[in-house]
């Protein structure tokens, strides 16, 4: 079924939204969160808190990029389970790798000039990510947004993990940079 | 720093969608039956697409045209094909033993190995399984890596010194090659490495040197950064351009450098023992390595594969400048020179020798606190032959010994043994020692190898004098019974509280829970006085402990100890003071006699009574008890029990060094010393029970062991699962207690005295 079909049984209140949204994105949305918080029953219970605020977003929203909206969710929710459990360091295995590298993109606390809400923050890393080419673009997200792990993204995109790896080094120094300069205090 | 990071991760979820969406990777499918990471190929995602007229009318107006513009191009080459024809030659690629590309299918690089041929040959050892079962980065990294991290990444600031398109090329260069291959600083095996790099985009040493200085500037005002910062070491090394200093100091821990090239866990693991071989794989070293290579993370099988594999080749004898001592060995322990030979050829100060690796330029310092329980190295014992003393041990698991050869005992070697034979239930079998090639090799610093002075002997720690049993005290009890109500391991009743000075109340613990009471002998002669040392606790942290904590293993009240002194007055009445016993011990440490003859006992110490203890005290190097006491014809002796500290059954030695403080201590002239045999002193306590165990030495071992016929010594210690020989596996449980019987053969014999063993 299209994503369109999908969301206008969302919109007909059908309960075969969910049904039709799990067969097509379930294992998608399974996969990301498994790697975000490290075993299956929470991660089916996060697939399934995504499956209700579909329900309770759709409608009056319709989003463009249906996998795309869902997997914000997920992600979204399977990072507030882990910080329920206070358990950062014992998510998934991949997750606590990529957030302790992420933390080496945190600008330094000198040369604050502002303190930035978060949307204000995602429109900054927007920008910065934008401002890339399309390799370290996607590199960088599949490390940091989906938490796929280096020969992963390099398998997907046919590359020496060597660069990968440096890609990502790279990408995190320039993110700091970028932040300090906006003189950003997250 | 966590709550940054939240933030950060989080904020990064609300990016544009179109991003999101261009970045999905390919999932499996089926997640119930893989575990994330092991990607099958499956239909990608395709989002959908709406095409509007205007798109239909471009798609139609670009196709023809790029018909027409296919039909010209084809044309013109196929022209000018056949006008060339002659000279266009097919070539032979220009590089030799050409790698393949990684395979491009879609498992995981660590489930399903491609088909790989390395720059030396096609990978030799296909027999192995498969290394992990899941990918994790960690064990992954260990296993794969040549260097460290720092080593393998090139940070902006460094790019900046560079042409960005050639150091583009470079990292597109590393995607087409992935050799297995011995690694060398010289990128030619897919890996990136500053050495390297600045080769190839002709980067000179100072500038990078410069720029990772300034990088340092910045990491060190910042949390979780030291992984990045370069050490002064490290940044000498670079500057040098010393290719063996680099892979020195760069080169991952787990892997082994021989001369330009760099093996990894990996390479060793595919690769067979020919190709260790044929490499130069130093067997001492992967001996040495093999012991931290169990933090892989191989499954069990990969691992048990692997350390056959690792094994057979150390035990084979690769390499020039081995020494192998064979040793028939008549069991562990039992040397009646283990002791001395300790002292006089192990014990001091060693230096690396030339020629050593640079993570074996050391000073050692050997001296007999090394070889502890605590410190979980246990040696067997001193074996010797014509050519060398050997003393095999175990640490952390990795049989060790050290060799020191008859004939240059200046020369400490550092080797390795293996059991060859183990036939026999009690290690009747021969231990073979490998010494090692010059690179583990030290020299001593002392030159007086047998100069007794190095002996430290002197007393320490005076320690308490613990009570354990109730037997010793029964002439106590119907005293103080009434007055003081103490509960006490020894039968003491008595009040179990006070209240200090302070206004503090104190208790006694009533409950198992919170460990064995310790009560201490301080001093009295237990008739009209005592003094002892009792563990008390703070009242109200008590009992919430009792009320709140008493499941919690963890928690404890807070205690202090006290000295209680009981005084029995004219008219009968027990008084009881309290005082800290710190202070006490103080005081009863720098406590002398004088007036009395100071002498040794001959023969067995009798039984002693508490009021005949007047001192207690430790000796450094033989980690053993001194006992000072008082005789029952009034004289004050001493005692020096000497212990091996694995067993205990030691012969004699000199006690010279013990004899001269307590000389000192009574104000006595030297007398004749005599040995006794105990139990080694155990955090500065002295168990009543040692005062049975000693025994005279007269010069003879006090033990000898019965040889022939395979029989053995087997020594069972009290509440220990022993030190007996034999005992599969080679950990030993402390000891802790007196031996309570020995065997000799099949005979069991009771408690330990010279008559019974003659």
């Amino acid at each position: 079924m299209k994503d369109s079909e999908i969301i206008e049984l969302y919109f007909a209140r059908s309960e075969d939204a969910i049904t039709e949204t799990d067969k097509k994105h379930g294992a998608f949305c399974r996969a990301m969160t498994l790697g975000i918080l490290g075993n299956r029953e929470d991660s089916e219970e996060c697939v399934n808190d995504t499956y209700m605020r579909l329900w309770e977003l759709i409608p009056p929203q319709r989003p463009d990029r249906f996998r795309a909206f869902i997997s914000r969710i997920a992600r979204n929710i399977a990072l507030n389970m882990l910080e329920r459990m206070n358990a950062k360091k014992r998510g998934g295995r991949y997750f606590a790798a990529a957030y302790d590298e992420l933390s080496e993109s945190l600008p330094s606390s000198e040369n604050v000039e502002k303190s930035v809400d978060d949307k204000e923050l995602s429109i900054l890393l927007d920008r910065f990510l934008r401002s890339f080419d399309r390799e370290k673009q996607l590199i960088f997200l599949k490390r940091y947004w989906y938490l796929r792990t280096v020969p992963e993204i390099a398998a997907e995109m046919h590359l020496g993990e060597s660069k990968v790896k440096m890609s990502l080094h790279r990408t995190r120094e320039k993110l700091r940079e970028y932040l300090e300069k906006e003189g950003v205090q997250i | 720093m966590n709550e940054r990071s939240d933030r950060l991760m989080k904020a990064l979820g609300d990016i544009g969608a179109d991003l999101i969406a261009k970045a999905a990777p390919v999932f499996p499918e089926a997640p119930d039956t893989s575990e994330h990471g092991n990607i099958i190929a499956v239909t990608p995602y395709e989002p959908e697409i709406q095409l509007t007229k205007r798109d239909i009318r471009i798609y139609w107006i670009t196709r023809i045209l790029g018909a027409a513009a296919a039909i010209a191009i084809i044309g013109t080459g196929v022209f000018l094909l056949w006008k060339n024809w002659d000279k266009i030659a097919v070539r032979e690629p220009d590089r030799p033993g050409i790698v393949t590309t990684v395979t491009n299918d879609t498992t995981s690089p660590d489930t399903a190995e491609p088909d790989i041929v390395d720059c030396f040959g096609q990978i030799t050892d296909t027999s192995m399984p498969l290394p992990f079962e899941h990918y994790d980065s960690r064990y992954n990294s260990i296993f794969h890596d040549l260097w460290t991290n720092k080593f393998t990444t090139i940070s902006n600031k460094l790019l900046e010194l560079s042409d960005n398109d050639k150091d583009l090329e470079l990292m597109n260069k590393l995607s087409e090659t992935r050799c297995e291959t011995p690694y060398t600083l010289d990128g030619n095996d897919g890996i990136m490495n500053l050495y390297w790099w600045m080769k190839e985009l002709d980067v000179s040493v100072d500038e990078v040197c410069r720029a990772i200085e300034k990088n340092n500037e910045y990491y060190r005002t910042r949390e979780d950064f030291n992984d990045i910062i370069y050490t002064i070491e490290e940044l000498a090394a670079i500057q040098s351009g010393d290719r063996k200093t680099i892979d020195e100091t760069f080169a991952s821990e787990y892997c082994i450098i021989v001369g330009e090239n760099v093996f990894s866990p990996k390479w060793l693991y595919y690769h067979t023992i020919e190709d260790y071989k044929a490499a130069g794989i130093p067997t001492a070293e992967l001996n040495h390595k093999m012991s931290s290579y169990n933090e892989l993370g191989l499954t069990d099988e990969a691992w048990s594969a692997f350390k056959v594999k690792l094994s057979t080749y150390v035990n084979s004898s690769y390499g020039a400048d081995t020494l192998a001592v064979n040793i028939a060995d008549n069991g562990y322990s039992f040397s009646e020179k283990t002791f001395g030979i300790f002292e006089d050829v192990f014990y001091g100060e060693w230096e690396p020798a030339e020629g050593n690796n640079a993570d074996q330029n050391i000073i050692l310092t050997y001296s007999k606190d090394m070889f502890t329980f605590e410190n979980w190295i246990y040696p067997f014992g001193i074996f010797e032959n014509d050519e060398a003393y050997v003393m095999p041990y175990m640490s952390g698991g990795v049989p060790e010994c050290l060799i020191i050869r008859k004939d240059d005992p200046r020369v400490l070697y550092k080797g390795w043994w293996n059991r060859t034979d183990s036939n026999t239930d009690y290690f009747t079998d021969t231990v073979q020692c490998f010494g090692v090639d010059p690179a583990i090799r030290y020299n001593r610093i002392n030159d007086e190898l047998y100069d007794r002075e190095l002996q430290t002997g002197e007393i320490g720690v005076w320690g308490l004098l613990r009570l354990i049993s109730g037997g010793e005290q029964s002439n106590i009890r119907p005293r103080f019974a009434e007055e003081t109500y103490y509960t006490i391991p020894g039968g003491f009743e008595g009040k179990g509280y006070f209240t200090d000075e302070n206004g503090t109340e104190w208790v006694i613990s009533g409950t198992k829970a919170l460990g064995a009471s310790k009560v201490y002998y301080l001093g009295g002669d237990g008739i009209t006085s005592l003094t002892l040392g009792i563990r008390y606790y703070e009242k109200a942290a008590y009992e919430t402990y009792i009320n709140e904590h008493i499941d919690d293993a963890a928690y404890e009240p807070k205690e202090q100890y006290f000295a209680v002194s009981f005084t029995v007055d004219e008219n009968g009445i027990c008084r009881t003071t309290h005082r800290p016993l710190e202070e006490v011990y103080e005081e009863a440490k720098t406590k002398t006699y004088t007036g009395a003859t100071l002498d040794y006992y001959e023969g067995l110490l009798p039984e002693l009574e508490l009021k005949d203890v007047l001192r207690v005290g430790e000796s450094l190097s033989f980690q053993s008890a001194v006992v000072a006491l008082r005789a029952p014809d009034g004289e004050i002796k001493a005692s020096c029990p000497l212990a091996s500290g694995m067993v205990g059954l030691n012969g004699g030695y000199s006690c010279t060094a013990v004899r001269e403080p307590l000389v000192k201590l009574f104000n006595l002239e030297n007398r004749r010393i005599l040995i006794a045999v105990g139990l080694p002193l155990w955090e500065s306590e002295f168990d009543r029970s040692y005062l049975t165990s000693f025994y005279l030495y007269d010069g003879d071992p006090i033990l000898r062991r019965v040889e022939a016929d395979g029989d053995y010594l087997e020594v069972i210690v009290k509440d220990s699962t022993g030190i007996s020989p034999g005992d599969d596996g080679i950990y030993c449980t402390q000891p802790d207690g007196l031996i309570l019987e020995y065997h000799i053969g099949e005979n069991g014999h009771a408690a330990l005295s010279p008559s019974q063993y003659n």
